[in-house]
C-alpha cells in the first residue's frame, strides 16, 4: 500500500486552500479517527467493501442467468431477442453512462470548490436516473405487464403457435380473450411502436436500428420463456430499485451541497455515493448485453 | 468531561438518561453488550427447541405415512409394545400414539396463484409437524440469531477496538444500525415463530420452501435476509477498523490472534453473505411472484438453489468457527503464560481458511449434484483440513511445557481442543465421496457439525465469555461453580452427541420425528442422547446462575486478573467510555510472555521466567 | 481538527500527511465517457451482426462468439468505469485488492456452479424435467390449450377435460409433500 498512490498522472492541483468558516471547512472528524483524511480513507474503504457486497448480490442473478443459459441456450437466445427491445436498453445504457460521468464531474466541481456546478452536475445525474426509470417503466415494464410477459407462472404464453401477425389474423386459431389477444401484434413490435410513437420518431431515427432478423418474427414460444422473463424481471427490478435508492441519495446530496457541507476538504460522501452509482452502472453494463443482445 | 473518564457501564444520572445512553449509543462496548444479551437469550430459546426435539426422540412412536387418497402406505412399525404386525388400537387418536407434541389448529391464508385471491382457513398441524418446526426453529435461531453474531458481534464488538488500541470501531453509527437491524430481523423470526413456525429446516431447500403453503416461510426467509445485512455491516466495520485504526506502532503481525480471526471472519461475512441475501430474496420472489427459477415444476432448477444457498452457508460455517479459533488462541496464550507457538502460521491459517471456505460448498450436495462436480468438491474439501490442523497443532505446542493455570477459560479451551478435534476428524470421512453417500443426512452428520459448532464455537464462546467477563463487567465470577458447570456441559455435550456418531453409521436419518423400535439400539442411543441434553441444560443453567450471581454480588475485578499482555488488560476494569485514558503505546507484542511483564498485574502472581529459578 | 504530523500510523499504510488537493481531471474522464458510449454502440452493432464477409468468404458468427464478444466489451467497459470513474487508478491499492477479492469470490461462485451444471449428465444421464409440467415443450402446449379453455371459448370438449386433468395432476403434486408431512 504505497503512500504515493495519490500522485499519479499529474492530478495534483497543489496545496489545499486555507480553511474558512463554511460547514465543510469547520467539519470535525469522528473522535476515534486521527484526522479527517484518515476518516475519509476509511469511509472509502468501507464503501468499497459495500461495493463488493453489491457485486456479489448481483452475481446471484448472473449465476442464475448463466445456469439457465447453459441449460436452455436456444430458448435463451430466442427469448432475449424476441421479448426485449435492445433500443430501450441501448438508450438506458447511454443515460446511465452519462450520469456516471456527471457524478464524476460533480466530485471534480467540489474539489475545485464550485458549489453551483456540483449542484448542477448532481441534478443532471438525478435527471438521468429518473429518465432511466421512466424509460424502463414506460416502455418495458408496463407493456410487458399488459402483454402478460410476467415472470414465472404469471407468464402468459400466447394463445397461438407462431407469433406471426399473419397467422393470428387468420381464423385457424381461436380468438384469444382480453388484452392478450392483440398482444399478437404488440408482442413483436409493441415496445418498439410505443417508443417510436412516443418519441415522434425523433430520437429513434438517429439510432442505428438494425432490422429485426427474419427468424425473430416467427418466434415460437419456447418452454422456458417464462424463466427468461423471471430472470429479466428480478434482475432489472432489483437494479431499478438500486437506481431508485440512488435517486434518493443524490437528492440528499444536492441538499447537502447547497448547504455547503461538501467542498475541497470534505467530499467523501459524494465520492461514496458516486461509487455506489458507478456500481449501478457497472451492473447495467453487464445486464444490457446479456439480457438484450445475445 | 466526566464522559471520558467514567467507565462505560456507569449510569448517566437518571434512569431515563441511562436508558437513552444505551438505546442511542455509538459505543462499541455497549452495542456489544446488548448483542451479548440478545445472543444469549437466543441461545436459550434455540436450546429449548433442541430440548424439545431431543425429548420427542426419547422414545419412538407410531406414525402412518398416508398417501393422497388417505391410504396408509407405510408406517414406523413397532408402536410401543406391538410387533411389526402392528394394528392401531381402535379408537386411538394420533395424540394417544406416543406423540409428544400435541396437534394444534392454526389459521392459514391460501393464495390462489391464478387469481391472486386469498382465502382464510384452518389447518391442523400434527405433532410430527411440530417436531419439524421445533428443529427448524432450533436451526434457524442457532445459526442466524445466535452463532453467527455470537462471537463477532458480541465479544468482537466489545474487544476488537480495545485490543487494537482504538477508541471505537471505524463506523460507530453503522455499528448501531447493525444492532437494530439484528433486532428487526430477530423480530421477523419471532413473528414467523408465533405464526406457527417453519418446517423447512434452516436450509430452506426449494421447491418445498417455495411451494409450501405455510406463509411463515416468507417471514422466516426475510428474517434471515435482514440478519444478513447486520452481519455484513459488522464485517465491513471490522475490516476497516483493522486496516485503519490500529494504534501507532501496531503492525499487522503485532495484532492479537483474535483480531486475525475476526478479520478473516469479516472477509467471509462481506463476500459470502450477499449471495445468501439474493438467494433468500429469490425464494421470496418464488413464493410471491412464482418466478420458478428454483422450482422444477416450472422448469427451474432446485439444485441451483442448493448451490446458491451453500455458497453462503458453507463459508458461514467458518464465520461461526473462525472467531472461536481466535478466542482459543487468546485463552491458551494467556492462561499458559507462554508465547504462542507459530503466531504467523495461526494468523495465515485463518486467512487460508477464509479463502478455502469459498471452494468447498458443494460437499453438502454429494447426493444431488453431478458426479464430476462431486469428485472436484470432494478433493477441494480435504484442503480445509490443512489450515485447521495447523491451528490445533500450534495450540497444543503452545501448551507443551507451559505453566497452565486451570481456570475456567483454560478448561474450556481444553474442552474445545478435545471436541473440536473429534468434530474436525469426522469431517474427512464425510468429505470422502463413497462414505458420504452412506452417511449423508444421518445422525453422523448431526454429530459432526455439533462437535464443530457446539464443541467448537459454543465452547470457545463460553470460554471467551469467562475469559473476558471480569474485564467487561468489572465483576469476578465464582470460579468453583463455573468449573463445575463447565464439566457438566462437557459431559452432557459428549453424552448427547458422541452417541449420535453410532446412530448415524447405523442408519438413523436426520430430521425424523420417530424411529422404528425394530432396532432396539436406536432407542437406547436416543435415550442416552436425550439424557445428555438434560445435562447440557443443567450445565448452562449453572453458568447462567454464576454469571447472574457475579453481576449482582460479585467482587470488583482486578484490571488484569489473568496477567494478559494484550491491550484490553491495560485499560480500566470495566473499560472507560473511550477505552483508554490516553492512547496506549506498544511496548511489546501480544504474546511476549518471556520478555514482557503484564501491566496492572501482581508481579508475584505472574512472575517472569527470569524472576525465579526453575523448580526442577 | 485538520491533519497534523505528530500522528503516524505505524502499520505500513500511513496516510500521506502532506495534503494536497487531488482534483479529478476533466479530459480523461470525458474521453472515457465517449469511449464507453462507443463501446456500447459497438456491442449493439456486433450483436446484430450475423456474419462477416471477408472477400468471398462469409464467416458466420455463432451464438457463443456473440456472447464472448459482448462479454469482452462489457469487461473492457467495466474496467474503464472501475479504473477512471471509480478512481481505482488513483486510489490506494487496498481498494483494488478489495475489489479483486470480490471478483475472486464471484468467479468461484459462477465457475464452480456452472461447472456442476455443465457436467451434470456427463456420467449418468440427468433427467431433468421428467416430472415437470412446464418443463418440456409438450407441457407448454398443454398449458396453451388450457389457456384457451380457461378463456371460456371451449372449442373442443376433449381438450377441456384433458386440461383439467393435467391441472389437477399438477396441483396434487404440488401439495403432495405437505399432505404427507401433515399426515405423518
Amino acid at each position: 500500500m504505497s503512500d504515493q498512490q495519490h500522485n499519479q498522472a499529474g492530478f495534483d492541483a497543489g496545496p489545499l486552500p486555507p480553511a474558512g468558516t463554511r460547514p465543510h471547512e469547520t467539519y470535525v472528524h469522528g473522535h476515534h479517527w486521527r484526522d479527517r483524511w484518515e476518516e475519509a480513507d476509511g469511509a472509502k474503504l468501507g464503501m468499497w467493501l459495500f461495493v463488493c457486497t453489491e457485486l456479489l448480490l448481483f452475481a446471484g442473478f448472473f449465476c442464475a442467468y448463466a445456469a439457465f443459459r447453459l441449460m436452455y441456450p436456444d430458448n435463451w437466445h430466442e427469448a432475449s431477442r424476441y421479448y426485449l427491445d435492445w433500443k430501450i436498453g441501448f438508450i438506458n445504457t447511454g443515460v446511465l453512462l452519462f450520469s456516471s460521468w456527471t457524478i464524476v464531474m460533480a466530485i471534480r466541481s467540489l474539489q475545485l470548490d464550485k458549489k453551483f456546478a456540483a449542484f448542477i452536475y448532481l441534478g443532471i445525474t438525478n435527471a438521468c436516473a429518473i429518465c432511466f426509470l421512466f424509460l424502463k417503466i414506460t416502455f418495458e415494464y408496463i407493456p410487458k405487464w399488459q402483454l402478460g410477459k410476467l415472470p414465472g407462472k404469471y407468464f402468459n404464453y400466447p394463445n397461438y403457435g407462431p407469433a406471426d401477425p399473419a397467422v393470428i389474423d387468420s381464423t385457424t386459431l381461436p380468438e384469444p380473450a382480453g388484452p392478450l389477444v392483440d398482444a399478437g401484434h404488440a408482442i413483436t413490435n409493441g415496445a418498439t411502436d410505443m417508443v417510436a410513437s412516443a418519441m415522434n420518431s425523433g430520437v429513434m431515427d438517429v439510432l442505428p436500428i438494425a432490422a429485426k432478423a427474419g427468424e425473430e418474427a416467427h418466434h415460437v414460444p419456447m418452454p422456458h420463456d417464462h424463466i427468461f422473463m423471471s430472470v429479466y424481471w428480478i434482475s432489472t427490478a432489483t437494479h431499478g430499485l438500486h437506481v431508485f435508492i440512488g435517486v434518493v441519495l443524490i437528492t440528499w446530496l444536492m441538499f447537502r451541497v447547497m448547504g455547503e457541507h461538501y467542498g475541497p476538504r470534505r467530499y467523501t460522501m459524494v465520492e461514496n455515493v458516486g461509487l455506489y452509482w458507478h456500481v449501478v452502472d457497472l451492473i447495467w453494463i453487464f445486464l444490457f448485453p446479456l439480457l438484450y443482445l445475445v | 468531561m466526566s464522559d471520558h473518564h467514567a467507565h462505560y457501564l456507569a449510569g448517566k444520572g437518571s434512569t431515563g438518561k441511562t436508558i437513552m445512553s444505551w438505546v442511542w449509543t455509538y459505543d462499541h462496548k455497549k452495542i456489544g453488550v446488548m448483542y451479548l444479551v440478545a445472543v444469549l437469550m437466543m441461545f436459550f430459546l434455540g436450546g429449548l427447541a433442541a430440548l424439545g426435539v431431543r425429548a420427542e426422540l426419547f422414545e419412538p412412536h407410531y406414525t402412518e405415512f398416508v398417501n393422497d387418497d388417505g391410504q396408509v402406505v407405510a408406517d414406523t412399525k413397532g408402536y410401543k409394545g406391538a410387533g411389526s404386525d402392528f394394528v392401531v388400537p381402535e379408537g386411538t387418536t394420533p395424540e394417544q400414539r406416543g406423540v409428544m407434541f400435541p396437534n394444534i389448529t392454526v389459521t392459514t391464508v391460501e393464495t390462489n396463484p391464478d387469481t391472486g385471491e386469498r382465502t382464510e382457513g384452518t389447518k391442523t398441524v400434527t405433532g410430527n409437524n411440530i417436531y419439524n418446526r421445533a428443529f427448524t426453529l432450533h436451526g434457524t435461531i442457532m445459526v442466524f440469531l445466535f452463532i453467527i453474531p455470537a462471537v463477532p458481534a458480541a465479544l468482537g464488538n466489545i474487544f476488537l477496538p480495545i485490543m487494537l488500541g482504538a477508541k471505537d470501531v471505524a463506523f460507530p453509527k453503522l455499528n448501531l444500525w447493525s444492532w437494530y437491524i439484528y433486532l428487526f430481523g430477530g423480530m421477523f423470526a419471532i413473528f414467523a415463530l408465533i405464526q406457527g413456525g417453519v418446517e423447512t429446516g434452516w436450509t430452506f431447500y426449494t421447491p418445498y420452501s417455495s411451494t409450501t403453503e405455510w406463509g411463515n416461510v416468507t417471514a422466516m426467509v426475510l428474517a434471515a435476509f435482514i440478519l444478513g445485512f447486520s452481519s455484513i455491516f459488522t464485517g465491513m466495520n471490522f475490516i476497516v477498523t483493522v486496516h485503519k485504526l490500529r494504534v501507532p506502532g501496531m503492525g499487522w503481525f503485532d495484532m492479537p490472534l483474535f483480531i486475525w480471526a475476526l478479520y478473516a471472519t469479516s472477509i467471509i461475512q462481506v463476500l459470502a453473505t450477499p449471495v445468501l441475501g439474493i438467494t433468500l430474496l429469490m425464494v421470496v420472489f418464488e413464493r410471491t411472484f412464482l418466478i420458478g427459477i428454483f422450482d422444477p415444476a416450472l422448469g427451474g432448477d432446485a439444485v441451483l438453489f442448493q448451490h446458491f444457498f451453500w455458497f453462503y452457508s458453507h463459508p458461514a460455517v467458518y464465520i461461526m468457527i473462525l472467531p472461536g479459533f481466535g478466542i482459543i488462541s487468546e485463552i491458551i496464550a494467556v492462561h499458559c503464560r507462554k508465547r504462542i507457538f507459530g503466531y504467523r502460521a495461526i494468523a495465515f491459517s485463518s486467512i487460508a481458511i477464509a479463502a478455502i471456505s469459498f471452494l468447498v460448498w458443494a460437499h453438502h450436495m454429494f447426493t444431488s449434484q453431478s458426479p464430476v462436480a462431486n469428485v472436484v468438491f470432494s478433493a477441494l474439501t480435504f484442503l480445509v483440513a490443512i489450515p485447521t490442523a495447523i491451528k490445533v497443532f500450534n495450540w497444543i505446542s503452545t501448551m507443551y511445557k507451559s505453566s497452565i493455570a486451570w481456570t475456567t477459560p483454560m478448561l474450556y479451551a481444553c474442552f474445545f481442543l478435545f471436541c473440536f478435534t473429534i468434530g474436525g476428524l469426522t469431517g474427512p470421512p464425510l468429505a470422502t465421496l463413497a462414505v458420504d453417500i452412506h452417511l449423508h443426512d444421518t445422525y453422523f452428520v448431526v454429530a459432526h457439525f455439533h462437535y464443530v459448532m457446539m464443541g467448537g464455537t459454543v465452547l470457545a464462546f463460553v470460554g471467551g465469555l469467562h475469559h473476558w467477563w471480569p474485564k467487561f463487567t468489572g465483576k469476578v465470577y465464582n470460579e468453583t461453580w463455573a468449573t463445575v458447570g463447565g464439566w457438566i456441559v462437557f459431559l452432557g455435550f459428549n453424552l448427547t452427541f458422541f452417541i449420535q456418531f453410532f446412530l448415524g453409521t447405523q442408519g438413523m436419518p436426520r430430521r425424523y420425528a420417530t424411529y422404528p423400535t425394530d432396532i432396539p439400539a436406536f432407542e437406547i442411543m436416543h435415550k442416552i442422547s436425550t439424557v445428555g441434553s438434560w445435562l447440557l441444560l443443567l450445565g448452562f443453567l449453572i453458568h447462567l446462575f454464576v454469571f447472574l450471581h457475579s453481576l449482582l454480588a460479585g467482587k470488583k475485578a482486578a484490571r488484569n486478573p489473568w496477567g494478559g499482555l494484550t491491550l484490553e488488560w491495560e485499560t480500566e476494569t470495566p473499560p472507560l467510555e473511550h477505552n483508554f485514558e490516553r492512547e496506549p503505546v506498544m511496548t511489546h507484542g501480544p504474546y511476549d510472555y518471556d520478555t514482557a511483564r503484564p501491566v496492572n498485574a501482581d508481579p508475584a502472581l505472574f512472575p517472569m521466567p527470569t524472576d525465579t529459578p526453575k523448580a526442577h | 481538527m485538520s491533519h497534523s504530523n505528530d500522528h503516524h500510523a505505524g502499520a505500513g499504510e500511513g496516510h500521506q500527511q502532506d495534503h494536497h488537493l487531488h482534483v479529478t481531471p476533466f479530459a480523461p474522464m470525458l474521453i472515457v465517457f465517449i469511449v464507453l458510449l462507443a463501446l456500447t454502440a459497438l456491442t449493439v452493432y456486433t450483436a446484430n451482426l450475423h456474419h462477416i464477409d471477408v472477400g468471398n468468404t462469409r464467416i458466420e458468427i455463432s451464438g457463443t462468439a456473440h456472447i464472448l464478444i459482448a462479454l469482452t466489451i462489457a469487461v473492457v467497459k467495466s474496467a474503464l468505469v472501475l479504473g477512471f470513474f471509480m478512481h481505482l487508478l488513483y486510489d490506494k491499492a487496498v481498494n483494488t485488492i478489495v475489489l479483486a477479492s470480490s471478483l475472486f469470490a464471484i468467479s468461484l461462485f459462477l465457475g464452480l456452479t456452472l461447472m456442476d451444471l455443465a457436467v451434470r449428465d456427463s456420467i449418468e444421464p440427468y433427467e431433468a424435467g421428467e416430472l415437470t409440467p412446464g418443463g418440456t415443450k409438450q407441457v407448454i402446449r398443454q398449458s396453451i390449450l388450457r389457456d384457451e379453455a380457461g378463456h371460456g371459448n371451449a372449442h373442443e370438449g376433449e381438450d377441456h377435460s384433458a386440461d383439467d386433468n393435467a391441472d389437477d395432476g399438477h396441483a396434487d403434486e404440488d401439495h403432495a409433500t405437505d399432505d404427507q408431512a401433515n399426515d405423518m
